[in-house]
């Protein structure tokens, strides 16, 4: 596996603090976190490495691990994959747990021939949009603002790091937020599929 | 402190601060205090969202008396996912 090494042009000791901090925020309230089932297993600079668990579900299962990579943070944004949890080898697009799934509303439906009334909306349906995006032979990334994966994608180029980086959208614990709100919350229950399998014939006592 | 009044610790993108607040006020009007606190510029309060320590989302219209909060309740103001999944 290629992975690519982004460069550190930032003086390494103010990425290393703004790091630092991070990884001092989520300790402090460990405890909280660990209740929603957030676990940081693993914390160098510039990588750490976060275990998502889902609690309500019994039993609870590690659903994913977060990489992040605080490289050049906060000139560039944290990079952001969703790995297997044990492995901690990124999940390819066909072996993702979630997809992140949000709903949105879609384009108004038109229906031909129906007449609506004056000042009438046409109805709308709901969509779910993936916040995990992938494209053939890449790794699925997440899609969201203050993802450096995000803004190095050419079709971001009009919505720069530097519009949301005051507002913190690279924090460690805001993408947390983002990844249990869309692919952990969700969660109720397991799918499970069974096969049975005919082994022979039911009967009644045997007559005498 | 006044019986009116409640002392909230608002963790901003995983940064605690204390706020105090009117328990009849809107839950809403501790956001925009939160974030001045903590340096959060840039986005205006709409664009975040006010969740529990359970991680469920608050109705921020709601007064903060409404929710019975213990005295040393945490909540979590986080910037929301935004416009995204539209590669």
């Amino acid at each position: 596996m290629i992975v690519e090494q982004p460069a550190q042009s930032v003086d390494p000791a103010v990425s290393r603090a703004k790091f630092e901090s991070e990884i001092a925020d989520f300790r402090a309230l460990a405890p909280q976190y660990g209740a929603r089932g957030w676990f940081l297993a693993d914390a160098k600079f510039p990588h750490a490495f976060v275990v998502l668990a889902a609690p309500q579900l019994k039993p609870p299962p590690l659903v994913t691990g977060v990489s992040f990579d605080y490289t050049d943070y906060d000139l560039r944004p944290p990079s952001v994959r969703l790995v297997n949890a044990f492995t901690r080898e990124p999940w390819r697009a066909e072996e993702l747990p979630t997809t992140l799934p949000r709903r949105v509303q879609g384009q108004p439906l038109v229906i031909q021939g129906l007449q609506m009334p004056a000042g009438g909306v046409m109805p709308q349906i709901m969509q779910q949009q993936p916040l995990m995006q992938a494209y053939p032979g890449g790794l699925p990334f997440l899609c969201i603002a203050g993802v450096r994966e995000y803004h190095d994608h050419p079709a971001h180029s009009g919505d720069l790091w530097e519009i949301h980086r005051p507002a913190g959208a690279g924090r460690l614990i805001r993408i947390l937020e983002i990844i249990d709100t869309y692919g952990l919350r969700p969660l109720t229950g397991y799918n499970v599929n069974l096969t049975p399998q005919i082994v022979g014939y039911a009967q009644s006592e045997p007559p005498e | 402190m006044p019986e009116n009044k409640i002392r909230i610790t608002v963790v901003v993108n995983g940064q605690p601060t204390v706020v105090d607040a009117d328990v009849n006020s809107p839950l809403g009007t501790i956001i925009p205090r939160a974030l001045e606190q903590t340096g959060n510029t840039g986005q205006p309060p709409e664009n975040w969202e006010l969740r529990d320590a359970q991680g469920t989302l608050l109705d921020t219209s709601q007064k903060i008396a409404s929710f019975h909060f213990p005295p040393d309740v945490h909540l979590f103001l986080n910037l929301k996912a935004g416009v995204g999944g539209l590669s």
